[in-house]
């Protein structure tokens, strides 16, 4: 079925809704120049095409279909959003260094091949997530994108190697995620990091300390299991962190005492507290660490090493 | 094939190889798992222990559990 939409150049939005059963074939936007949005996710399309020089785009929502791949967007130089996760995309990234309005970029779940590109001209995004993609090569600097708010990288295939670079900037950060990864080196300083809520690093290569996370206040769920990490370097932990995985690596008997007392003193009832896994070190007197029971009659689940 | 059913969760060791996860009775949540994760475990929660994932994988199935993904996308 064709479906034409005359005069195209009043049309200012698209919006295929959804459908029982659902849309397939291909969407042409062409012609319809002043199109600001294209909302077309949930169905079965293949293609979606027409819209790579339309200047006065700004949200493109194309996720869950059939793609196979994103048309260069270099001339839609007013794009805000772009969401086109969970398609069969297969490419190399696609060059986003002149969409210097683009805030949210979503590519979740495709086959994105080459390095995971640089976002540094890109100063107003917000939400950066490209988890599940077969993206290589190292994480680049994020010291400019200082309004970065979420930032995904997880689950490359076979994965992002080097250090994960300095969040130092990155003042409203609320989620970082790069678990299933090769990345190496230290895990970053989280001190000017207030407004983090989650952090996941886990399944990597990282070595050293697990943070001070005393600044993180908002802090709700830390994930660095599955690493090479041997010690914390102490400081407060906030009540609102509930969750806590630091199972598989090798924590020294000081840390996991550490962080035991770390969690009795933050004073929260009913989280999770897991330091078991193979590697790390059973806390002093083990099972009957008194930190340990502590908290366990708090209501918390505790797994350490026995 | 062996699945155990944990209702009082006091220092219960699992190995490296064996599969478990806690969920909340009343919410049905998994909370925790399925994972293979060795040590010793204290939780007001149920656990469940098994050889396999795909065990628990059926359990949580046959038992109406929902596992509430942490991933944010």
């Amino acid at each position: 079925m064709i479906i034409t939409l005359t005069p195209p150049q009043n049309i200012t939005s698209i919006d295929v809704g959804t459908s029982t059963p659902k849309l397939g074939g291909v969407i042409d936007v062409s012609g319809f120049t002043n199109l600001q949005e294209i909302r077309c996710n949930g169905h079965d399309l293949t293609e979606v095409k027409g819209y790579a020089d339309l200047p006065n785009i700004k949200k493109i929502v194309i996720a869950d279909n059939l793609l196979t791949a994103l048309p260069s967007l270099t001339g839609n130089t007013n794009l805000t959003s772009v969401d086109c996760s969970r398609n069969n995309i297969s490419q190399v990234f696609p060059d986003l260094s002149s969409n210097t309005n683009l805030r949210v970029f979503l590519c979740f779940r495709n086959q994105l091949s080459g390095n995971v590109f640089d976002i540094s001209s890109n100063l107003n995004m917000n939400h950066f997530g490209v988890g599940n993609n077969n993206l290589t090569g190292t994480i680049p600097s994020l010291s400019a994108n200082t309004n970065l708010k979420t930032y995904n990288v997880q689950q490359q295939t076979p994965g992002l190697t080097g250090g994960f670079p300095s969040i130092d900037n990155l003042l409203d950060i609320d989620i970082v995620n790069c678990t299933g990864n090769a990345l190496s080196g230290s895990l970053p300083n989280l001190s000017n990091n207030t407004k983090l809520r989650i952090f996941q690093f886990a399944s990597n290569s990282f070595t050293g300390n697990i943070p001070d996370l005393s600044n993180n206040t908002q802090l709700q769920l830390f994930e660095c299991y599955n690493n090479n990490l041997s010690g914390y370097a102490g400081g407060t932990i906030t009540s609102n962190l509930s969750t806590f995985r630091g199972q598989d690596n090798i924590l020294t008997q000081s840390a996991v005492n550490s962080i035991l007392a770390a969690f009795v003193a933050a004073g929260h009832s009913n989280g999770i507290l897991n330091l078991g896994g193979s590697g790390n070190a059973t806390p002093t007197n083990g099972n009957s660490n008194s930190d340990k029971l502590v908290l366990e009659a708090r209501g918390w689940t505790v797994i350490v090493t026995p | 094939m062996t699945i155990q059913k944990i209702t009082n969760v006091i220092n219960i060791e699992s190995t490296q190889d064996q599969w478990w996860m806690l969920y909340n009775e009343s919410t049905k949540i998994v909370f925790e798992g399925p994972i293979q994760c060795s040590g010793s475990t204290t939780s007001p929660h149920i656990m469940v222990i098994a050889d396999t994932e795909e065990e628990l994988l059926a359990y949580i199935e046959e038992n109406d559990l929902v596992i509430l993904p942490e991933d944010v996308e």
